[in-house]
């Protein structure tokens, strides 16, 4: 059933520019000749508020493929992101983002979004992705605070 | 002794060649009878008495088979609890690996929390019926607005458009087994897909698919079925007994242990289970090294360390640093360096070939033997073996190659070319004993009285197969005209019959414990 991604993804931004969690943003983003490419979306997380992470919208790239959405999306903070979950290269290690896992054709860029929202502030040491991360979280919680708190400045909210 | 006096001796008589001839008929043409019971040895008469016993131990069973075989305990199932849909209670017998008595007790219980645990949340409705007859529904899939009518729920109520359940479902068939357990397509939602959700949905073909892995849960949850291991074989079989000795036949020709269940060990008679585990544990610890040594070292001929030679002269010494015992000697003879020297006229005069001496050695060898020595011995021949029939197994795959070669050159008819299958059957069937044999023989007891009767039939097996390995490798271009076809072809009839009673004398005295066997 090719062709069911390019509909979908065009629906979900319909959906989207309707209605969105407040302080979030997704939108997708511009090839070289100014059309949308539907395929790969530049999308901003907010920290959720009384949590460390709280002041920054953190840049996430969702990339889609042809097989959208019996496949997931790939979920990539920047490269060297500060958290347990996301590995190295960026990339964030979610069950509901396993195809393996919990991935369901019925979840929605929104479902995507909020729950990586969540993951923030509650990783999940069961799957660590990240060395220094993972160590300081599980050892030593207050450098590990202080990491975090650093990132939040790094990634202010677009003006 | 020349071959003609060989086959004087060993012909054997009209009954008995008949006796053989229905063996290989039963082993290559099956009925189309659904099941079929072998015995190991079947076709000796004077294990009649133990035929009637074991007849029913193992059934080889099809895809029917298994279809009838779930479907019963489905049916059971569906009868004790009063559950109305089959699909429902088939979801509940997977979940619980296929156990019925469990599933029974556990659902008298508490009916509810088995019930969800298993993604039946209501085993008296399965589907979500339409409640909104006006209006569109809007699939969460592909967000797209569609009729009631072209929309599938579970009892979960979580609504999606046939086109997306169809490529959801199929996508997860795709994926392999462990489609049976595909849940409903929503988010965290874990009541499970049944099986008329699947034929209401998918592609016959696909159902057919999801219904194979159906069926594949069932053997695979079954202690008592298992996969024949042979590769793209489609049959599993049935066996009862579990600590079954002999092998099993399946449908595909492939003849192996039930217990092992492994297409590489296969039949290991005349080697227990245990003793086969025993000996690829240690070949797989020792394979390696014991090859390397062969290729590379030699033994100090007094403490029969290995000694890898990698530089200088003859003169070895048996480094006690090194483990070894001190000893001096002669790379080439392997000597005592003592006798080399300018009084024993030079000392590389080793170079001629002392027959005595070399006797000598080769006794002292045999009774210095170590436990190295004796393992790479049987190793060594256990090998052999094993890849003799390997070339065994393609000469029974190409026989039909040569049968039209024969066909070809001679004037004959193809019922005469049967025997060039029997010949390899029974080829392949000698090597393989004979390479477990010699797993049998590593363990069996040095110095036994038993030993003696093992190798002595041992032997006669080992040397008339490798016998009728020679005849029926021989070339067809030296056969110049039907008279020696026809020659050919009855020495390897022969010789086929041969070893086939020295195979059964083999295998019987094995199992008769090697002790007041008869031997023919």
């Amino acid at each position: 059933m090719a062709g069911i991604s390019s509909a979908r993804l065009s629906e979900e931004r319909k959906n989207w520019r309707r209605d969105h969690p407040y302080g979030f943003f997704a939108r997708p983003s511009t090839n070289t000749d100014g059309s949308l490419n539907l395929y790969v979306w530049n999308c901003g997380i907010p920290g959720k508020t009384k949590t460390n992470w709280e002041g920054g919208v953190y840049p996430l790239i969702m990339e889609f493929t042809e097989d959208y959405p019996s496949k997931p999306p790939k979920c990539r903070f920047p490269k060297d992101f500060f958290h347990p979950n996301v590995y190295p290269s960026g990339t964030v290690c979610l069950s509901i983002l396993n195809e393996e896992a919990d991935w369901k054709p019925s979840v929605t860029i929104k479902t995507v979004l909020l729950g990586i929202q969540d993951l923030l502030d509650n990783p999940n040491p069961k799957s660590p992705a990240q060395q220094l991360p993972i160590h300081l979280f599980l050892t030593n919680k207050e450098e590990y605070d202080k990491k975090v708190k650093a990132q939040s400045k790094v990634y202010p909210p677009p003006q | 002794m020349t071959d003609d006096e060989m086959y004087e001796d060993y012909d054997v008589d009209d009954d008995s060649a008949e006796e053989s001839g229905n063996e290989s008929l039963d082993d290559t043409e099956y009925d189309d009878a659904a099941t079929q019971e072998f015995d190991f040895d079947e076709n000796q008469p004077q294990r009649s008495l133990g035929k009637l016993t074991r007849q029913k131990s193992f059934e080889v069973l099809n895809k029917d088979d298994l279809f009838s075989e779930s479907h019963k305990i489905i049916k059971e199932v569906k009868d004790v609890l009063s559950i109305p849909s089959e699909a429902a209670v088939s979801t509940l017998l997977r979940h619980m690996k296929w156990n019925k008595e469990k599933l029974i007790e556990r659902y008298m219980e508490n009916p509810e929390k088995l019930c969800i645990d298993a993604g039946v949340p209501n085993v008296m409705k399965l589907n979500a019926t339409i409640v909104e007859k006006s209006g569109n529904v809007s699939c969460l899939i592909c967000l797209e607005d569609y009729p009631p009518t072209q929309t599938f729920a579970l009892i979960c109520n979580h609504r999606y458009c046939l086109p997306c359940y169809k490529n959801y479902l199929e996508i997860k068939v795709s994926e392999g087994p462990e489609c049976i357990y595909t849940p409903c397509p929503a988010p965290k939602c874990k009541v499970i897909v049944h099986q008329d959700a699947f034929k209401q949905i998918v592609s016959p073909e696909v159902f057919e698919r999801f219904n194979n892995f159906i069926l594949k849960s069932y053997v695979d949850d079954n202690p008592q079925v298992k996969w024949c291991p042979a590769p793209g074989c489609i049959y599993s079989i049935r066996c009862d007994r579990k600590e079954r000795k002999e092998a099993v036949n399946c449908k595909c020709g492939f003849q192996y242990c039930f217990n092992c269940n492994d297409y590489e060990i296969g039949d290991h008679m005349p080697c227990p289970c245990s003793q086969v585990d025993k000996w690829l544990q240690k070949a797989s610890d020792e394979s390696e090294n014991v090859t390397w040594m062969l290729a590379n070292t030699k033994k100090c001929p007094e403490c029969r360390s290995p000694i890898e030679k990698n530089g200088g002269c003859m003169h070895m010494t048996c480094r006690k640093n090194a483990g070894g015992c001190g000893f001096e000697f002669c790379w080439l003879c392997r000597g005592p360096w003592t006798e080399h020297g300018s009084t024993t006229g030079g000392y590389y005069n080793c170079n001629k070939y002392d027959k005595s001496k070399a006797k000598e050695d080769d006794d002292k060898a045999h009774d210095a033997k170590t436990e190295l020595e004796a393992y790479m011995f049987y190793y060594h021949r256990y090998e052999s073996h094993r890849n003799a029939m390997k070339i065994a197994d393609e000469q029974r795959r190409n026989a039909h190659l040569k049968e039209q070669q024969i066909l070809s050159k001679f004037d004959v008819r193809s019922a005469d070319t049967k025997f060039l299958m029997e010949a390899t059957e029974q080829l392949l069937k000698n090597r393989r004993v004979l390479q477990y044999s010699y797993v049998y023989g590593y363990y069996l007891d040095k110095k036994s009285q038993e030993r003696n009767l093992f190798e002595y039939l041992q032997e006669d097996l080992e040397k008339h197969t490798n016998l009728l390995s020679t005849q029926y490798e021989q070339s067809l271009d030296k056969l110049e005209d039907y008279q020696a076809f026809i020659k050919w072809k009855e020495q390897v009839t022969n010789y086929t019959r041969i070893t086939k009673k020295f195979l059964d004398n083999f295998v019987d005295g094995v199992a008769g414990g090697l002790v007041n066997t008869q031997i023919n």
